[in-house]
């Protein structure tokens, strides 16, 4: 049966094909264009399907058709947001929904949760070099079977509680089931139904999530702006005049706020953490900085926002003067 | 020109939030990579400085807050094996009050913003 593989960065229909075809007979490589019509088109995105033929057989079996048919809603799904793709890869399935001051406080959520997940691919892909060098003959069975131990044990403290979200490795079966195979892009059937279904949520919903703090501070800049317009109809000068100050001054009181007393709350849940023993290490202690920078910046930007525009009315009396 | 309390202490907070906001960026491009240096040998904050290695600015802020940690926790952190106290010794104590100062500070603010927050708007 062919395989299912996930491409990872964006690459060429070419290269792909020669990276992932081992051998180089004709006949599979025309097979291979004809399963992966899909690609036809220009360079292969991230989170895009690729069929890989089997070394026999020529004939498109039932599985095959039956890849070619996800292969092709996955690409829908991806042209409705091509960055969907990219979240995806990413295992991004925490999007992010502290939306303004909040995300604000933390210096986005999103970005936090990145690193998060890079490191866990980096353990992962440190599991899969550790397999190949015992594969190659390069390593010794029991020195590959400690290096692996040591390995999942820090996956395990990687993937403890919440940070177990955006890894899509919630689940020691479906852990092992990845690990287990050489090349973790490879796709069991099983697993490409669920593909499929994530690809079109996150497709749908990325597009809002994804850039949390920026949809926070554009809502922002909108109802600023929402309320100059209002005061600036015709026979209102003076208020007009009095809401460009008063405005603008919440708004960036709002946001530098929300900076200031997010990084603060940060440093202080931290030490309240560590002194009620609630956080342990690492991610822990993180998650404890995460959730009061978030408080910080609600807090912030809302007092923020007062601050400024009070320093807006100031601002605007003292220039009618 | 007479101002009110509100229109007061909007001066006031907004010296204050210009002021917090130097701080930070003096910590976060000034001094965070000299503090830094006293720890080399210190495995928990060279993982902390892998996570947040893309040199963005949320990465100086986090890194900031670690070792803040490290400083207004240390007996805690001492404890726990995180840290030791030769590697504390080591830091000048000038270089120290930036952080810690900048923890209390910052806490300051914290309490000062909640505060206001529940007494306007709650009260």
């Amino acid at each position: 049966m062919a395989q299912a593989y996930i491409n990872e960065r964006t690459t060429d229909l070419l290269s792909l094909k020669s990276r992932l075809l081992t051998g180089s007979s004709r006949q599979l490589s025309e097979q291979f264009d004809a399963l992966n019509l899909h690609l036809r088109h220009g360079l292969v995105t991230p989170g895009q399907m690729v069929i890989i033929p089997d070394d026999y057989g020529v004939a498109c079996t039932a599985d095959d058709a039956w890849l070619m048919r996800h292969a092709q809603e996955i690409r829908r799904g991806l042209e409705q947001d091509a960055s969907a793709g990219t979240a995806v890869i990413n295992n991004y399935d925490l999007l992010q929904s502290w939306l303004g001051y909040g995300s604000l406080g933390v210096g986005s959520t999103t970005s936090a949760w990145a690193r998060h997940l890079d490191e866990v691919r980096q353990t992962l892909e440190e599991v899969e070099r550790v397999y190949q060098q015992f594969k190659n003959g390069n390593l010794d069975r029991n020195t590959f079977i400690q290096q692996r131990q040591a390995l999942f044990k820090r996956l395990d403290v990687q993937l403890q509680g919440a940070a177990r979200f955006g890894t899509s490795l919630r689940t020691h079966t479906s852990l092992k089931k990845i690990l287990g195979i050489s090349t973790k892009s490879y796709l069991h059937k099983s697993e490409i139904v669920g593909y499929t279904q994530r690809i079109r949520s996150i497709a749908q919903t990325s597009r809002f999530l994804g850039k949390g703090t920026y949809v926070g501070l554009a809502l922002d800049v909108g109802a600023a702006g929402l309320a100059i317009k209002q005061a600036c109809m015709e026979g209102r000068e003076g208020q007009c005049e009095r809401a460009k100050y008063v405005e603008t001054g919440r708004l960036v009181g709002g946001v530098t706020a929300a900076a200031m007393v997010g990084a603060g709350t940060a440093n202080t849940t931290q030490r309240l953490c560590i002194a009620l023993r609630i956080a342990t290490r690492g991610l822990g202690k993180l998650g404890c900085g995460i959730i009061g920078a978030a408080a910080g910046g609600l807090g912030g930007g809302i007092a923020g926002g007062a601050v400024g525009e009070g320093f807006g009315d100031v601002l605007y009396e003292a220039v009618e003067q | 020109m007479n101002f009110t309390l509100k229109q007061a202490a909007s001066i006031f907070f907004a010296i204050d939030i210009a002021v917090s906001l130097w701080i930070l960026w003096y910590l976060k491009y000034r001094k965070l990579e000299e503090i830094e240096r006293y720890f080399t040998k210190n495995i928990e904050l060279q993982r902390n400085k892998r996570f947040w290695s893309w040199n963005k600015d949320i990465d100086r802020k986090w890194r900031v807050s670690f070792v803040t940690m490290y400083l207004v926790a240390s007996k805690e952190l001492i404890r726990r094996g995180e840290v030791t106290e030769d590697e504390l010794a080591t830091i000048p104590s000038a270089l120290k009050r930036w952080f810690v100062w900048n923890f209390y500070w910052g806490t300051l603010q914290v309490i000062g913003v909640f505060t206001w927050i529940v007494w306007t708007k709650v009260l």
